[in-house]
Parts: structure tokens; sequence; C-alpha cells
């Protein structure tokens, strides 16, 4: 009966965590975000809130199925426990048609919460694959970024005011020029993302290799992950492949003033764990201000293509 | 298939070296009950390990900054965090899990089950056990080489995780090259084993024991091997080009190479090594529950037939655990459908475990609490899987911390729990003597609640989006976006302790019982199988003089054929006709020569 208090116990936690987290912010300073449904952090893209629903979904499917199963355990663990005048067990090898039906049962399920991942605003190939770009030509009024990722920081590259990004090397690389901007001077490049409410954004990710100008030698880049929980958003950064995302911030978020981070969700040695950027969703006046230009007269038409460092070797030679 | 089984035994080989010393009796032993019994000591002692490592990340993640006892918990930030979960891992996984359901149970249990005196190749079997110390050794070269604080200092352990992807891993120090000859050692161990337990079950079978009336323990086993024996060479593989592009190189997984490609490889591997960490419990746990519930299995055929689809659509899964990786998206698709379907089998598995129970006459041994705490972890390791397997949730949850509780529900709610009800349940027929009860029950309790208390809440924080491998999330230089959840950090390190002192607890119950336990009888639970007509424990070749013939199903309990309620494998019904037929209408019998 052990059991059963505990089980008790399993379902009342989260009841319990809720009310917890809920008084922790005020502890932890203005910056911890208020936490939302089952604990998560505010979700402030577009398709954040449907990644959420998606969760729930299989939240009661599975917490039912557990209710059911466990509790059945449970029932026939007390009911046919051994005990004076229970000597003997049903004699069954098992029932075909039970077989069938819950195995139809499960399959029917399981179909139908994979099938719902796909569809809709906030389906897979939706947000792993809609991007504000066709054909290799960004479209325009969408916010670019290029992000770097190295051990251990994030570098945000903006395309500045002539809205056009700047060819990389890493023989350029300074400690004025972290990513070894061919012209450091017409890019932008921060420590933090800074993004606009309401239009699309594109990101493009780069792994970055360690480069030493003055000993010559270089350090493959490793894999880091871009991650943002308040996006609901996570992408690998693969070395030597450079990946793309993109997420629009909803309406109104920007004058809430929240400071959110971008932390790396990938090992990637040992600042792993301090790896992390702010990330601010700002007023276009803000964000005039921080990056010095107007963005939405410098849209790059494309990302220039990546050269890497054994490539740039090449062409030295 | 019957026939011949017989004269495919050994017989010879085993009457002449009944002489040995205790050397050859006790160390390089040949007998697979030895080398079982080895394994599983081995893996005993890791087990501590693996729980000390596990022990110290946990308090340095409950209190970062803190000291206790003269201890900077700072120290154990950084790198040093980074080997303590890496070898946490691997030492776990490769020299715990395996060791223990594969290469204890099964060295153990096969011969005995299948009634043979021995495995196919004792050599070999011996073999398979000594070049896992070896495997060890290079493991920690490390520290023999320059003690640790030095080795920590020059990259003398892996610290990329058990994963080890690259590039990290090609640029890590020389511990990461240890690590790989460390694993295609064990991998070779593996083999050796798998060899030789497909090979025993398929040639050794005693008279009657037809493929149909084989416990579903040895059914694990036999697919857990057959997964081995696919699995693990394209891990050695991949280990092999890590190596060479480390040392020699080359670039898979650099420059013009495909840093994506070492990772489908390793998963072809890990994918199916997990239902090799699990398959062997599943067996256990299924055998455990018949003779508790004294009731035949509920459908035998159907839990056989789903171990086998989870071997198969084991190996057509992998890429469930590279949905952010940079993989095609379409790719994503395809493997999340496909692990959705892989869902099915151990969905079909828990209900066939509640069929058993149902109606069943229920006896509380320590054997039967640990299986049901097997089942009902289990449960929750495969539902939590169902968020992670669902691409767009996983966008959230991947690499969080709710992913470090579906694989602690899996293999430390499953398969140890699987651990622990084998040992004691099989303690009889090991030592001669009874597991103590009493020590036994409390152990489960202490471990039911203790392992809950510290995983259950991971799922929230998972949820949470908390990330897994940070050394800290409080404190200088950490992310502030989870400083509020540090009281559940704290709340698992305190069940954290409790849970490895269970383990202690576990330890001494164990020594105790097999010094001071009761004498065990030849078949103190009245269960069905051959290993229950010997004596505890048996002797040397198992089956004397002659080998047992197998008139029935291992799970005939209630069979109204008898008075009794077990039915012996090995037990001749006079009413019951000639050559084994059991008289059940869907009794699992008959189709023998499979
Ligand atoms: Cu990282
Ligand atoms: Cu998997």
């Amino acid at each position: 009966m052990l059991a059963m208090a505990l089980v008790a116990m399993l379902l009342a936690a989260p009841a319990w965590a809720q009310e917890k987290s809920a008084d922790a912010p005020t502890a932890a300073g203005q910056e911890a975000e208020q936490p939302g449904l089952f604990w998560m952090p505010d979700a402030i893209s577009t398709y954040g809130e449907g990644v959420d629903d998606l969760f729930v979904l299989i939240f009661w499917i599975t917490g039912i199925a557990f209710v059911v199963v466990e509790g059945l355990m449970l029932w026939f663990l007390f009911r046919y426990r051994n005990r004076e005048g229970r000597e003997k067990a049903h004699y069954t090898h098992g029932n075909n048609k039970l077989e069938v039906t819950w195995t139809l049962a499960t399959v029917v399920i399981l179909v139908f919460i994979g099938v719902v991942q796909l569809v809709g605003d906030s389906g897979w190939l939706t947000i792993k694959t809609g991007y504000p770009e066709k054909d290799g030509v960004v479209q325009p009024g969408t916010f670019v970024v290029r992000v770097y990722g190295e051990q251990f920081a994030w570098h945000f590259n903006y395309p500045g005011k002539d809205g056009k990004f700047e060819d990389q090397r890493h023989s350029f690389k300074s400690p004025t020029n972290p990513i070894g901007l061919d012209d450091p001077a017409k890019d932008k490049v921060l420590p933090k993302l800074v993004v606009p409410e309401n239009v699309n954004i594109l990101i493009e990710l780069n792994a970055l290799g360690k480069y030493d100008a003055n000993t010559e030698t270089y350090t493959h880049p490793v894999l880091h992950s871009f991650f943002s929980p308040n996006l609901r958003l996570k992408q690998d950064l693969v070395p030597y492949h450079p990946g793309k995302i993109w997420f629009k911030i909803k309406q109104g978020t920007a004058k809430e003033g929240k400071k959110y981070e971008i932390v790396c969700a990938e090992l990637c040695g040992e600042g792993h764990s301090n790896m992390h950027a702010p990330f601010l969703v700002l007023s276009e006046e803000d964000l005039a201000k921080e990056l010095g230009y107007d963005w939405k007269t410098a849209v790059p038409a494309k990302f220039p293509e990546p050269v890497h460092y054994h490539q740039e070797q090449k062409e030295a030679e | 298939m019957t026939t011949e089984t017989k004269e495919n035994v050994v017989t010879e080989d085993h009457a002449e070296h009944h002489e040995m010393g205790f050397w050859g009796k006790y160390v390089f032993s040949r007998d697979h009950k030895a080398i079982g019994m080895q394994f599983m000591m081995t893996a005993l002692f890791m087990l501590f390990i693996g729980g000390g490592l596990a022990l110290t990340l946990r308090m340095r993640l409950a209190w970062p900054e803190a000291e206790f006892m003269g201890v900077d918990m700072k120290q154990f930030g950084g790198e040093t965090y980074n080997v303590l979960f890496s070898m946490h891992a691997t030492v776990m996984i490769f020299f715990v899990i395996i060791p223990f359901l594969v290469g204890a149970f099964g060295n153990f249990v096969i011969p005995l089950h299948i009634g043979a005196r021995d495995m196919a190749f004792p050599f070999l079997n011996g073999l398979s056990y000594w070049i896992m110390p070896l495997a060890g050794f290079v493991m920690f070269g490390g520290i023999l080489l320059e003690g640790v604080e030095a080795g920590l200092k020059s990259g003398a352990f892996a610290s990329g995780g058990w994963t080890s992807y690259p590039s990290l891993s090609v640029i890590a120090g020389y511990g990461q090259t240890l690590w790989c000859i460390s694993l295609i050692i064990v991998g070779t161990s593996s083999i050796m084993g798998a060899v030789n337990y497909v090979t025993t079950i398929v040639k050794m079978r005693a008279p009657g024991m037809t493929f149909g009336r084989m416990s579903l323990t040895v059914w694990s086993i036999f697919i857990t091997a057959i997964l081995i024996l696919f699995g693990t060479p394209v891990l050695t593989s991949a280990l092999i080009m890590l190596i060479l592009d480390r040392h020699f190189g080359t670039t898979f997984f650099t420059n013009d190479g495909q840093p994506l490609l070492y990772q489908h490889l390793f998963w072809f591997y890990s994918h199916p090594a997990v239902y090799i960490m699990i398959l062997p419990g599943m067996g256990i746990a299924s055998d455990i529950i018949s003779v508790f519930a004294r009731k035949p299995i509920f459908g035998y055929k159907a839990m056989a037939a789903a171990m086998a689809g989870i071997a198969g659509l084991g190996f057509i899964v992998w890429g469930h655990h590279m949905f952010q990786s940079g993989m095609n998206p379409y790719l994503g698709t395809y493997f999340m459908i496909a692990t959705m379907m892989i869902a099915l089998p151990s969905a079909v598995k828990s209900f066939n475990w509640l069929g058993t129970l149902w109606r069943g006459n229920i006896h509380f041994t320590t054997p039967m609490l640990n299986a049901l705490g097997f089942v009902s972890m289990f449960i929750i390791g495969g539902l939590s899987g169902i968020f992670m397997a669902a691409t767009t949730v996983d966008l959230m949850i991947h690499d969080t911390y709710f992913i470090v509780a579906h694989i602690h529900y899996v293999l430390f709610g499953g398969s140890l729990f699987g651990v622990f009800a084998g040992i004691t349940y099989w303690f009889p027929k090991m030592f001669g003597r009874m597991f103590s009860e009493t020590l036994g029950k409390i152990h489960f309790v202490l471990t039911f609640v203790g392992f809950n208390c510290v995983f259950f809440p991971m799922h929230i924080v998972g949820a949470a989006g908390l990330p897994r491998r940070y050394a800290a999330y409080i404190g200088e230089g950490a992310s502030k976006t989870w400083e509020h959840m540090q009281p559940y950090q704290q709340f698992m390190t305190v069940s954290a302790i409790v849970l490895g002192l269970a383990q202690v607890f576990f330890l001494i119950a164990l020594i105790y019982s097999a010094i001071w336990g009761k004498k065990a009888e030849k078949n103190p639970w009245k269960a069905n199988t051959l290993e229950w007509t010997l004596d505890s424990p048996p002797p040397h070749g198992n089956f004397h003089p002659d080998l047992p013939t197998v008139y029935h199903g291992p799970y005939e309990y209630n069979s109204a054929l008898v008075e009794e309620d077990y039915l012996p494998q090995d037990r001749k019904l006079e009413a019951a006709g000639v050559g084994g037929d059991d008289g059940q209408e869907d009794a699992p019998s008959g189709e023998g020569t499979a």
C-alpha cells in the first residue's frame, strides 16, 4: 500500500511544484521569468504556444494511460494477492481478441500523436523548413542575423547599413574582430541577440573554429546548440555545415521589456554551462539605437558562401 | 531439431575437468555459472563507482559553490564536471548494466534454462569476461599513469559525454583515445558473449526443449545477443574512424567530412543498445511475475514476438536522437513515425504483464517486488519517451533534464530493478542460501522511493527547458533562466544520497545472506524451469548423469493437470500422452522445430 501512497505523491507532485515555483521568482529577483504552464517559461514566438499545446496533449494522453495502467496494476496486486481463501490462480495463456484490441488501439493513438506534430502553424515542418526565404533569396522585410558559436561565446553578426554580410576568414580574427570579418566596420557584431517583434526573423547558424593569429594554429569548431526556451526552438550548430532557423516574435513582447537568454544546449567543452548570451526583443526605436542603423532599409538578399579554414588554406596557396 | 540436440551436447568435456584447483574453479573458470558470477561481482563493484560519480555531480549541482567537510564543490565545475558525467554514463552503461544483464544473467541462466551442461564455447566465454577488466584498465589508464589530479589537467579522461560527438571528441585530450579503445574491447567482449549465447541456444537445447518452450528470459537474451551481433560492429567502426581522425589525419568527421555521420553510426548501435539494456530485464521480470502470480504468462507468443519486434524496429529508429542535430527535417518525420511504432511492442508487453497479474495468486516476495518495480517504472519511462519521440515537442525538451529523467526511468527504474529482481530470484541457485526477505524488502522500498524522488522532478525541470550537462544553474557565470529551480536540485540531491545508501544496504544484505542466509532447498519458489530441479548451487556440468527431457512450457502454473500449483518442465505426465503434449489449447507447445 506504500506503492499507492507513492503514486498519489507522484500525482500530487506537479501541483505542489507549481505552487512552489510560483513564489520562487520573487526570491530570485526581477530577471527570473514567471513560469507559465507546466513550469515552462513564457512562450514568445508565434509557434511557441502551439508547441506547448502539443506537449499538453501528450501529457493528457500519457497521463490517462499512466493512471489506467498503474491503477489497474495496483488494483490487481491488491485484489489478487495471496491470502487465506485464495490459493489458486486462474489458469489461462491469454486472450487473442484482447491482444489484438489493445494493440490496434495503441497504434491509433500513437499515429495520432505523430501526425498532429506535423500540421498547422506550429507543425514540425513549418518550424524547421518554413524559412522566410525562397530559392536562397531572403524575403523582403525579414530581419536577418548571422550567428557564430565558438568555445565558449556567442557572436551575433548583423549586416550593417550596407545590407550585406561581410566575408569571414579565420586569419582576419583579432580581439576587436572576434569572428574575422573582412571589414568589421561595415557590419555590426554584438555579444547579444536583439530582434524586433512581429516580423520574420531568419538566422544562419555557424560553428566557429579557434584560431590563434600569433601561432597560426587552428582548432576545429565543435557542436553547439542554439536554444531559447522562450522561443521553443533548438537547433544544433554543425561544424562546417551552416544551418538555418526562423521565428517570429509575438506582438506586444517588446513592451514587456524582459530579458531572455540564448543558451548552448549541446556539450561543447569545459565552458559549456557558461555559454549563454542575452536575448532582447526591442521596439523599432530601441533596435535602431542598438544597431546604429535602420534594419528595414538594410535587409541582405542572401548569406555569403561560408569559407572554412581548410578552404582558406587552399585559397592562400 | 529435438532429436539432433541430444547429439550436440558436449558431455565428455565436462566429465573430465572435475578436478580443478582454486584458480581453475573460481578465477579462470570455464563454468558458465562461475563466469556469470564473476560478471555479477564486477558489475556490482562498478555500480558503486558509477554511483559515486553520480553523487559527486549531484552534490555539485545542488550546492555549486559550497564546501562540505573540506571538499570545495567549486573544483567539480568545468572540465571536471564533464569528466564526471561522461564517466558516470560510460561506467553505468558498459560496465554495469550490460555486464549485469547480458554477462551475468545470460551466462548463469541460459544453460540452466535450456538444459545444457555449459555454453557452446566455454573458453571463449571465460575470455569474454577476462577482457572486461582489461577494458576497465584502459578506460581508467589515466588515473594509473598520472593520478586523478594531474590526469584531470592533462586530459587523461574522456569528457565528451558517453556520446563523444566530434569535433569535440576529435580535439579532446588523450583520454578520448583510451575511451575509444576501451569501448572497442568491451564491444569485442559483447560479441564473444553473443556468439556463445546464440550458438548455445540454437544448438544445445535439451530434448523436448523446443523454441516454444523456452523461458522468456532465454528468449530475451537470445534476441539481445542478435542485437549485439548486428549493432556492435557499427559502433566499433565509428570508434575506429574517430581514432583515425584524432591521430592519423583523416577527416571523416571534420573539414569536408560529415560530423553527423558519427552521430548516425553511434546511434545505429546505441539505440539498439538501449534495448540490449532493457530486453533481458523484460525477460527476467516476465519469468518472475509468472512464478509469483502462480499463473501462466499472458500471451507468451505475443511477448516473444514483441521482443523480436522491438529488436527489428530498434534498428530503424536511431534518428530520433538527432531531430535537432541538423538532420533533414523530413527524415526526422520518418524517424518520428517509426519511433511511435516501437512504442507499440512496449505497450503490448506492459498489457501482458497486467494480464498475467489479473486473477493471479500474487506472492509479494523480494524478487516479485523488484519485478513489479521494473514494470511500473518502465511504464513511466515508456510514456515519457513519447514526448521526445514527438519532433515538435522535442524542440523544447531535447537535451534537457527531461531526457535524463526518461533514460533513468528506463535504465535504473527498468534495467536496475530487473537486476535486483534477478539477483534475489536466482540468489538461492547462486549461493545456496536464501536472500533475506526482510533486508530485501527494506532495500526495495528505500530504492523505489529514493529513485522516484531523484528522477521524477527531472521531468518537471526538463519541461521548463533545463539543459543537461551543465555544471551549475546558479552562481557566478551561470545562466539566469533556471535560477528559481534550484530547490528542485537540492531535493534531488538529498534523495540521491538516500538512494545511494540504499545500495550500500543492498551490498550488506547480499553479503549477510550469502553467509548467514537460510539454506536453500532445490526449488524454494516452486518454479517450473529446469534450474530448480538441481541442487542449490548446481554442480559443475549442471545435469547428471543424463540431460533432462522437457515435456511442458515454462509457465504451467495452476494447471488442471496436476494437484500442485506448478508443473516442472521435465515432469512427465502419464495421462498427457507421449512426447510432451501438454494438452493445452493455446499452450506454447508443439511448434517445436522453429
Ligand atoms: Cu555548449
Ligand atoms: Cu533511441
